[in-house]
């Protein structure tokens, strides 16, 4: 699945928060990364329907992002913050959110998903019981529950402890290996650690756009981290 | 998906506070009012065992008795359940004479002849003492109860007004469907004002619980979504009126076993579905479009209780008050000049409610597609 964003552009009370964002994403692991402020979760909530662009176009394998009944069918979306009602099971919230996303799934099915991301033996724990890691990774089964083509995952490891971070960053390369994945960071680790490419944004435009491995080269930098603090700085 | 919404729904009703407090508070209401009306006022007059017939009278607006006339009466009633050798038992909303037995009827001997030794001439406290030396005697939860007596033996309309009354009830409306209009009375006033607690959070807490965005990107439609958790909602509140309606149904199932005059089992649910479910109706979905225009519940509840405040009181029933009130045990034939009005009324609401539940489902929709941006007319940002 391929999401082609063209002169992308959001306004929020007169301010530009996203300014002609034109960018391809491909099947793999893309990273969206930028400092607080850069615009990284207004582009993840327009792609997943939750907001509406001021300009542009965006579409999903040439399906038009304003059909947005289509594109919830290919995407999965895990928002930076979330919760669940205290009073579901992890099974039960599984099995909840199978339905919002029409997927019909047995018992077996659910445990197997569960057991994706090793959450398995936590099957009967009431959600309010979860620690943030075990939040994160039930809502990262929350968001692949309907087998979308294409997830969204806005900061996925933001507040968690680094083994926990680690966890999960294993988590999205295995997940990337057959589907799009585009997560948004304020960290380089995370970048250089589960990303195959990257769109680099500041101040609501595209500072940088490619693989990983290129950008270093690019801003001549010793270091991945090193390369983002200079592309921010430039701006 | 559509089933799973609702029984989700449901459970989560059922494992809530509201539940508890809407259960709790119209059982309340449905107790002190409803239930203490047929205590208060018998469902069926019985005939008075002696000559004298105390009825009250009204000076100002305010109910009066003749105390003379009254302690008279008493009395009277001692002497002619020595003489049949029963007593008149309060049991639940029902009056049934029982059986004394000799030691009983000893007591009510002395009783009477106090009443002859003080001529009749007894301060309060005296005639107090002596009612409750008989009850004690005749086992508690007699006619000379302080709780009962005046109503056993004071009545607001002579024996045979009430009879005639009485049959007429029990012929056009089987008892029970009269006293399932007072029923539907009383409790569409409760439900007409609990229910927002109910129904005023049902989206809110999606974004309490920060899950609203992970539902808003699911693929499910906001038919399936709003409509799930409205048919929860409106069940949960339901089951609570069908409990209440049972409980009333099976009061009148004793008191036709008791009287031997039958009654009609479905009334109660039959006014609970004609009359009440359009009100549970109307304040779910008034509710669920207030809510999410604001995004909060407290509007929703405070707007609520005003039309509450405004529909609640006596009227006519008119078309701009959506709770029915009907607050009187009369026959059908004098319930029929209200019938018209309260048809309408409740098709109006039902109608009413429907639309509002379609308004509900676009708004959510408009919603999931514009997080935070409030709703637009023309450009403009109306609600945020």
């Amino acid at each position: 699945m391929n999401i082609e964003v063209k002169g992308l552009v959001k306004d929020y009370g007169g301010k530009r928060v996203l300014d002609d964002i034109n960018i391809n994403i491909y099947k793999g692991v893309h990273g969206i990364l930028g400092p607080n402020g850069a615009g990284k979760t207004t582009l993840l909530r327009i792609l997943s329907t939750l907001i509406p662009k001021t300009s542009g176009e965006v579409y999903f394998d040439g399906i038009n992002g304003e059909n947005k009944k289509e594109i919830r069918k290919i995407i999965g979306y895990l928002p930076q913050e979330f919760s669940f009602y205290p009073n579901f099971t992890v099974y039960e919230i599984l099995d909840y959110f199978a339905a919002l996303s029409n997927k019909k799934l047995s018992k077996a099915e659910i445990l197997s998903k569960l057991e994706e991301v090793h959450l398995q033996e936590l099957s009967k724990v009431k959600t309010k019981a979860l620690s943030g890691g075990m939040k994160r990774r039930l809502g990262v089964a929350v968001a692949m529950v309907g087998e979308p083509e294409v997830l969204i995952l806005d900061e996925p490891t933001a507040g968690l402890d680094p083994e926990e971070g680690i966890q999960i960053r294993n988590m999205f390369s295995e997940i990337g290996k057959d589907r799009t994945v585009l997560l948004s960071t304020h960290t380089a680790q995370d970048i250089r650690l589960s990303c195959n490419n990257l769109v680099v944004l500041n101040k609501g435009k595209v500072v940088y756009d490619g693989a990983v491995g290129n950008m270093i080269t690019e801003v001549n930098s010793l270091t991945l981290e090193d390369a983002y603090m200079k592309l921010i700085e430039e701006v | 998906m559509f089933r799973k919404v609702f029984l989700k729904e449901l459970k989560h009703q059922f494992t809530s506070i509201t539940i508890v407090i809407l259960l709790v508070s119209t059982f309340l209401f449905y107790y002190t009012q409803f239930v203490g009306d047929l205590k208060r006022n018998w469902i069926k007059p019985i005939p008075q065992r002696t000559d004298m017939q105390v009825l009250w009278g009204e000076k100002d607006d305010m109910l009066i008795l003749n105390d003379e006339e009254i302690t008279r009466s008493v009395y009277e009633n001692m002497k002619a359940d020595y003489e049949h050798g029963d007593t008149l038992k309060i049991k639940g909303i029902n009056r049934v004479y029982e059986k004394i037995n000799d030691s009983e009827k000893s007591v009510l001997k002395d009783v009477v002849k106090e009443f002859e030794d003080k001529f009749f001439d007894m301060t309060d406290e005296e005639f107090d003492n002596i009612m409750g030396k008989a009850d004690r005697a005749l086992g508690g939860n007699t006619a000379y109860n302080e709780k009962y007596y005046l109503l056993c033996f004071a009545a607001r309309e002579p024996y045979e007004v009430e009879k005639k009354e009485y049959e007429t009830i029990l012929k056009e409306d089987k008892i029970t469907n009269a006293y399932a209009r007072l029923f539907a009375d009383y409790i569409g006033i409760a439900i007409g004002f609990f229910m927002v607690f109910v129904t005023g959070f049902t989206f809110v807490k999606d974004k309490g619980y920060g899950s609203d965005e992970l539902i808003y990107t699911r693929k499910i439609s906001s038919f399936k979504y709003v409509g799930g958790k409205y048919l929860a909602d409106i069940l949960t509140a339901f089951i609570i009126v069908a409990i209440m309606a049972a409980h009333a149904t099976w009061l009148f199932h004793g008191f036709s076993n008791i009287t031997g005059d039958p009654i009609s089992y479905t009334a109660f649910f039959k006014y609970a579905i004609l009359w009440i479910l359009p009100t549970i109706m109307f304040v779910a979905s008034l509710s669920y479009v207030l809510q999410i225009i604001f995004d909060n519940g407290i509007v929703p509840i405070i707007i609520q209780f005003l039309y509450w405040l405004y529909s609640s009181d006596i009227h006519h029933n008119q078309i701009s008050k959506y709770i029915i009130r009907f607050n009187n045990i009369v026959p059908y034939s004098e319930f029929q000049f209200a019938e018209h009005a309260i048809f309408t009324n409740r098709i109006f609401y039902t109608v009413l409610s429907i639309v509002l539940l379609f308004a509900a489902m676009k708004l959510w929709d408009i919603k999931r597609s514009s997080l935070d941006e409030g709703f637009k007319i023309r450009g403009r940002v109306i609600f945020k």
